[in-house]
């Protein structure tokens, strides 16, 4: 899980940008693609602080949002405190931070820029 | 393809109902639309069932093939349909595709669920499965998140303040009083929800920006609607309800991953294969019941299914056009907001609530005007929407 999940791709065809991987491209079809690195940093498009947590989550509330990475993906994950705003910098992790199932779960953490 | 009518109605009170189980309320509903439809059971062909959770929340799987049993509807064809929240509709379009197409005369469409068997975070967490599991679910975003995210952005696009969502959200409460199936029966002020020592306690944040006043409740109920030819409604001395048209459209799994978050494409392009099928344009409508999950949808919705400008929503919310007295009402049922939101239920429900406003049954939240209605039945976040038009024709 933690290892497809952590992989963004680029399509060879069009050069369309896709995360988290797909069969073929949403723009023009192709099934080629090649993978793409994360930068270390990003800005935040939107957020949203989560009070009332699904079951599963022992936390008391919970941060999170949409990235848009310096190279132009775009993916989910946690954001270290609800005090940020749209268009703020971030620095990306890719960190464990949670477990389900007795089972280590990896994914993105964000954290502002100082 | 032939025109098709919806023949019958008919739904059960929906809310936490402790004493029935999925079955019993599917059943329920289903006896409700037969009794409405006023036909023999021997007639019925079809049935289709609209259950999202059945599997997970009950753990009951092979719902359609015991009901059919359970109503001694048997050997009629049964089939589970699975859309999410969008269940609902898509069920519909199923049944209506297949009496359209001539191959059956007479389907029972019937969705429900059974969602207060578990605690409010499990079911919260069952809503949730339908994010994507490496790029989303994992994180803890439920519904109400994907919301909150959306919500962001669609209010500072358009300058929607609070008290909007609070707007939708008192209509609706309202509109639920006059609704005996609905969840809620509460009528609330905008002094107890928004900027006042009461709100603190009595609204407070689900997923930033949204409030518990702006999420719909968690329900347990079905409704169900008997489908046929066009032709033979006068056979049973029923109104013509004819399904004008139907649309459906998707958009990408993640939110992530569309160029524009606060473009609901799949509402827009749902609406206006409906509105083409149907031969008429947006301006046509006269009454819709929109999926207002959360509050902002249902602004969100009004716009993409063009009912209005963009932006131009929060101003008919204002002047009240869309309370039930207003020159185009919306939710007059109360919405998904009062009458709750069994998933599997709601699309159908929507469809049931219509078809009473167009007939003119629809007693103390009866609208003036009833020929042409829609229904937005809106699935995953956006990524799977059904709507519908409804005719009624003498």
């Amino acid at each position: 899980m933690n290892i497809k999940n952590k992989k963004a791709f680029k399509c060879k065809e069009c050069g369309r940008l896709t995360y988290p991987r797909r069969v073929r491209c949403l723009q023009c079809k192709s099934t080629e693609f090649e993978e793409v690195p994360f930068t270390d940093e990003g800005e935040i498009l939107t957020f949203s602080q989560l009070l009332q947590l699904p079951w599963g989550i022992d936390d008391r509330f919970l941060t999170f949002g949409i990235i848009r990475f310096d190279n132009g993906i775009k993916a989910m994950g946690r954001i270290t405190t609800p005090d940020v705003s749209v268009g703020d910098r971030v620095k990306a992790s890719w960190e464990n931070f949670r477990v389900m199932a007795g089972e280590d779960i990896f994914g993105w953490v964000f954290s502002p820029v100082k | 393809m032939r025109d098709v009518a919806i023949l019958g109605v008919g739904m059960t009170p929906f809310g936490r109902l402790d004493e029935n189980d999925l079955l019993d309320l599917l059943s329920s509903a289903s006896l409700r639309a037969m009794e409405d439809a006023g036909i023999g059971d021997t007639l019925i062909d079809a049935v289709y069932v609209a259950n999202m959770g059945g599997g997970i929340l009950n753990h009951q799987t092979g719902i359609a093939s015991a009901l059919v049993d359970n109503l001694a509807l048997l050997p009629a064809a049964a089939d589970l349909v699975e859309n999410g929240p969008a269940s609902g509709a898509s069920a519909v379009k199923n049944g209506v595709l297949a009496v359209a197409s001539g191959y059956y005369d007479f389907v029972l469409v019937v969705g429900g669920e059974k969602m207060r068997d578990v605690t409010g975070w499990r079911a919260t967490d069952f809503v949730a499965t339908l994010t994507h599991p490496y790029a989303e679910y994992i994180y803890g975003v439920s519904l109400p998140g994907m919301a909150g995210m959306f919500a962001k952005l669609y209010m500072d696009k358009y300058d929607i303040k609070p008290e909007h969502l609070a707007m939708v959200a008192m209509k609706n409460q309202e509109n639920g009083i006059l609704n005996p199936y609905a969840h809620i029966q509460m009528k609330i002020s905008m002094e107890g929800m928004i900027e006042t020592p009461d709100s603190i306690v009595n609204n407070s944040y689900v997923a930033k920006p949204l409030r518990l006043f702006d999420c719909c409740p968690v329900s347990d109920g079905a409704a169900a609607v008997i489908l046929c030819p066009a032709d033979r409604v006068k056979d049973f001395g029923k109104p013509l309800i004819k399904v004008a048209g139907f649309g459906q459209a998707t958009d990408t799994h993640t939110l992530a991953e569309r160029d524009d978050p606060t473009d609901l494409k799949a509402v827009t392009m749902a609406c206006n294969q409906a509105y083409k099928r149907a031969g008429i344009t947006a301006k046509d409508i006269q009454v819709a019941e929109l999926h207002d999950a959360f509050t902002i949808l249902e602004i969100a919705e009004s716009e993409h299914a063009g009912l209005f400008a963009k932006g131009e929503a929060k101003k008919a919310l204002e002047a009240g056009e869309t309370k039930i007295k207003g020159s185009l009402p919306i939710n007059p049922s109360g919405g998904l907001k009062a009458r709750g939101h069994p998933v599997g239920a709601t699309g159908v429900a929507q469809i049931v609530d219509l078809t009473w406003q167009l007939r003119g049954e629809a007693g103390p939240r009866q609208v003036e005007n009833h020929d042409v209605g829609l229904t937005v039945n809106f699935g995953g976040f956006g990524n799977n929407v059904v709507a519908f038009v409804l005719r009624r024709e003498s």
